[in-house]
């Protein structure tokens, strides 16, 4: 294959993974808690992109993608109600624990509903390529990357730069202060889960558009953000949207010659080494706490 | 917050487990005599086997681990292939156990120390590493039963399920057995405050491996019978129902106790049956069992049973029992010798050069404006945070470059700005722990529960003792987390005593004190330094410290500006311009 295309889709891949590695650290941020259900919501958006497409096969995906925004959105608030809101002390993580429950109920559901098969989802602006230069480039894989560019900043500005995202994460951080503070960190919950499902609903979608989703690929999805955000460094969302893109278009180049297994082992002992020299992550952890 | 109050002994469930495991076996096995029946019983001795592999890191160590789903997976693949090149059971079983295990210590080895997060994190992560390894090397098929050896087989059915359960048994008696020893008492120190167990010397982190490992073990063990059991390895074997399986069950029946998991186990076991649910609807079941389970029991089936028929626990308050000094070669020069500690953080440079000494009997107190760096000195020399360059001594011993647990055992006790203890345990109890830390961590931990209760219970009557000298006695049964500060702050004392150090370390212990408990803790660390230690208090509230420090040390941005009689130091105009800025030098002195 020719170097540009393949650099196009990784980037295409690498727009998809920031988007949904933000998702996760919004969720991360808002709540305070690991999201584990974020690979399954993941494929989840994807599905709904592609059962609403059924609908008007003929239609660009890119008019479906409000409504899975919407539903996925809707998706958010119901698992805000469902996920406890405070963890214990003194037992392992009981959000956590919630969240990967209601994960592993997602991808059982749809592993029963739909099977095992990769199914793929409507393009957003038609298929084919496009002639760059004498290059056949996918016309989808640049749509993608058009739209996770737009994504991408404008959830890093609504976290850094608007009194919103000072609430979420003041929520997040420190619940009992900002209760204190006059910040209905409830409200914020619902707000983060619901925001942070869609974005990861819109990935899906993305994801689908131009590569394949299937059921039991939630877990490989979460995995990907989790590692981003762990060697950016945690809770930073600008530095972990680029370790997701730089890993996708690691792993495109090993897809060349290397079976998955070698791209994610590699990614893997990456992690483990960086977290034995470097453990606060390549950029350093968003906020600190004092002994 | 939990505040019961545990202790081993006093949980009736907890000894009843095993009993009622062989019951359960008998149950099962007899409701199971046809094909079907065995088969069932088989399966659920197996997920008994891999669910209190799970509970042990899960349950008693309060760790998210994802990966006992890929251990069992592991398990299986390592079984099959190995049987599929001929080799018996003999062979085969214990490879399966020891391939999950040395991954588990070779994966969590770095990530020990680090934050609860990255635990999850790095579980996972492993889980979907061999999940794709699996897909890439395929499914396994054709793998015989158990071959004890060439003649002795075991056929499936009956016989399986009897010889699964006698596995399954073996494995929940073990569990029981180290929950009973130091081993067990420690890790729930170490689950309740990691701080507290390093405070008390113990390797939080080291414990954590062992369960790690230990959980991986028995998550090999039950798959491999599972390729036995159903003659195949597949990818599946990697997937959701394993995982959620074992966390259901230890929610369900009670993530504190075996026989919780045991319970959750079979129950679940019973639903997924007479529901005839497929395997692949299961982690639906598991999933919402979950979701009810943390939010409606938080201590599972039988933490609601024993909430209603626990009787009202008897107060453990034994004869205090002396304790034995600790034996020290006197060596000529101070107790404490720092020289020329440094402490950077990126371009901060925290604790700057510091040398200082300490004298037995002697209070040294370390001022200094806020951020100064006095609490940083404090972890530096307790081995928190290690100083980056120059030498500690304590006693004559090099203590530079020891982690916290061993800087504690070595004789250099602390305590925390917010007192560190472990919460669910009671006053009593925390002393205890801390006796009996001292008594070693190594091989020693893991004695007969009956030598085991015998040294606690010694450690509880020396425990009394060190209650005594701060003035608790009458708390001795009330858990640590219902305590008030200066009562914390007691404990904290009270801890560092149990250690016996040579050198005690304060991080302000007056604040949020009112003005009698502040006597009474002047009084206290005056006894101490009375009885020889020595004493190094940070503080800010000048009144405490003039009142009973012999001497002062005065820090400024990291850089000791002052040492000496407290007195002199507190007339040092350099002081007051620490505090107050430069241009009052000379003007005054600081009160």
């Amino acid at each position: 294959m020719e170097p540009l295309p393949l650099i196009v889709d990784g980037l295409a891949l690498g727009a998809i993974y920031a988007l949904a590695s933000l998702a996760f650290v919004l969720i991360l941020n808002g709540v305070g808690a690991v999201n584990l259900a974020h690979g399954d919501l993941v494929t989840l958006g994807g599905f709904v992109a592609v059962a609403i497409a059924a609908w008007a096969p003929s239609w660009p995906g890119l008019v479906f993608l409000p409504a899975v925004a919407v539903i996925m959105a809707l998706a958010g608030f119901l698992l805000a109600a469902v996920i406890p809101r405070r963890p214990r002390r003194d037992t392992a993580d009981d959000v956590a624990i919630s969240t990967f429950a209601v994960g592993a109920i997602l991808a059982a559901c749809l592993t029963v509903a739909l099977g095992r098969q990769p199914v793929s989802g409507p393009p957003l602006l038609g298929r084919g390529t496009i002639d760059v230069f004498g290059l056949g480039l996918s016309r989808q894989s640049l749509v993608v990357i058009l739209t996770a560019a737009i994504l991408v900043p404008a959830v890093h500005m609504l976290l850094n730069s608007t009194q919103f995202g000072r609430r979420l994460r003041a929520a997040g951080q420190d619940p009992d202060l900002a209760q204190a503070l006059g910040i209905h960190t409830g409200r914020v919950a619902a707000v983060t889960f619901g925001l942070g499902t869609m974005m990861a609903g819109i990935a899906g979608m993305l994801l689908a558009d131009r590569f394949q989703i299937s059921a039991g690929y939630g877990l490989d999805l979460l995995v990907k953000s989790y590692i981003a955000v762990a060697i950016a460094g945690w809770g930073r969302a600008g530095p972990a949207a680029l370790v997701a893109l730089l890993i996708a278009l690691f792993e495109t180049a090993m897809s060349a010659i290397a079976p998955p297994v070698v791209a994610d082992a590699v990614v893997y002992a990456a992690l483990l080494v960086l977290l034995a020299i470097q453990p606060q992550g390549l950029f350093g952890p968003a906020a600190q706490r004092r002994a | 917050m939990s505040t019961t109050a545990r202790a081993a002994a006093d949980r009736p469930l907890l000894i009843a487990g095993p009993p009622a495991l062989a019951l359960a076996a008998l149950a099962v096995y007899a409701a199971g005599v046809d094909g079907a029946g065995a088969s069932m019983a088989t399966l659920t001795g197996i997920n008994v086997l891999v669910a209190i592999g799970y509970q042990i890191v899960f349950g008693r160590l309060g760790a998210l681990s994802l990966a006992q789903g890929a251990f069992f997976g592991l398990g299986a693949f390592v079984t099959a292939r190995l049987a599929a090149a001929g080799f018996p059971f003999p062979v085969t079983f214990p490879a399966a156990i020891l391939l999950p295990s040395l991954l588990a210590a070779l994966v969590v080895g770095p990530v020990l120390r680090l934050q609860s997060y990255y635990f999850p994190l790095v579980t996972i992560g492993l889980a979907q590493l061999l999940l794709v390894a699996a897909q890439t090397s395929g499914a396994v098929h054709e793998v015989p039963s158990v071959h004890l050896a060439g003649v002795l087989a075991i056929p499936r059915g009956p016989g399986l399920a009897l010889f699964v359960w006698a596995i399954a048994i073996a494995g929940g008696l073990i569990v029981w057995f180290l929950s009973d020893t130091h081993f067990g008492r420690f890790v729930e120190v170490a689950r309740d405050n990691p701080l507290a167990a390093g405070a008390i010397g113990l390797d939080a982190g080291r414990m954590r491996l062992q369960a790690f490992v230990l959980s991986a073990a028995y998550g090999g063990a039950a798959g491999a019978l599972h390729a036995h059991a159903t003659g195949a390895a597949t990818q599946a074997d990697f997937g959701l129902p394993v995982m959620t399986m074992c966390v259901a069950a230890a929610l369900l029946g009670g993530r504190r106790q075996v026989t919780g998991t045991v319970v959750g186990v079979i129950l679940l076991q019973l639903a997924v049956g007479a529901l005839r649910l497929p395997e692949a609807y299961s982690p639906i079941l598991y999933g919402v069992v979950i979701l009810i389970a943390v939010r409606a029991l938080p201590d599972g089936l039988l933490g609601l049973l024993e909430r209603r028929f626990a009787r009202p626990s008897v107060v453990v308050s034994p004869a205090p029992q002396p304790i034995m000094p600790r034996k020290t070669t006197r060596i000529a020069g101070p107790l404490l010798a720092a020289r020329g500690i440094t402490r950077r953080f990126g371009g901060l440079i925290a604790v700057d050069n510091i040398s200082l000494a300490l004298q037995p009997g002697e209070i040294l107190g370390v001022i200094g404006p806020n951020g100064s760096g006095k609490t940083t000195l404090l972890n530096a020399l307790s081995g928190l945070s290690p100083a980056q360059t120059g030498r500690i001594f304590l006693a004559g011993r090099d203590i530079t470059s020891l982690p916290p647990h061993q800087v504690a055992r070595a004789g250099f006790s602390r305590s925390f700005q917010t007192p560190q203890l472990a919460e669910g345990f009671t006053a009593l109890d925390n002393i205890a722990a801390a006796r009996l830390a001292l008594r070693g961590d190594g091989v020693s931990m893991f004695i007969a529960p009956t030598k085991a209760d015998a040294a606690f219970a010694s450690a509880r009557a020396e425990a009394m003792t060190c209650l005594q000298a701060v003035d608790l006695v009458s708390m001795a049964a009330t858990p640590a987390g219902a305590l008030t500060l200066a009562q914390r702050r007691r404990l904290e004392i009270a801890r560092a005593l149990a250690l016996n150090p040579l050198v005690v370390a304060f991080d302000e212990p007056a604040a949020g004190l009112d003005p009698d408990e502040s006597d009474a803790l002047a009084a206290l660390l005056q006894g101490l330094a009375a009885r020889g230690l020595g004493v190094i208090v940070v503080e800010h509230q000048m009144t405490f410290l003039s009142g009973i420090a012999t001497r002062l040390a005065c820090l400024d941005a990291g850089r000791l500006i002052v040492i000496g009689p407290t007195a002199t130091v507190m007339a040092d105009p350099k002081v007051a311009a620490a505090y107050l800025g430069a241009s009052v030098i000379g003007r005054g002195r600081i009160r």
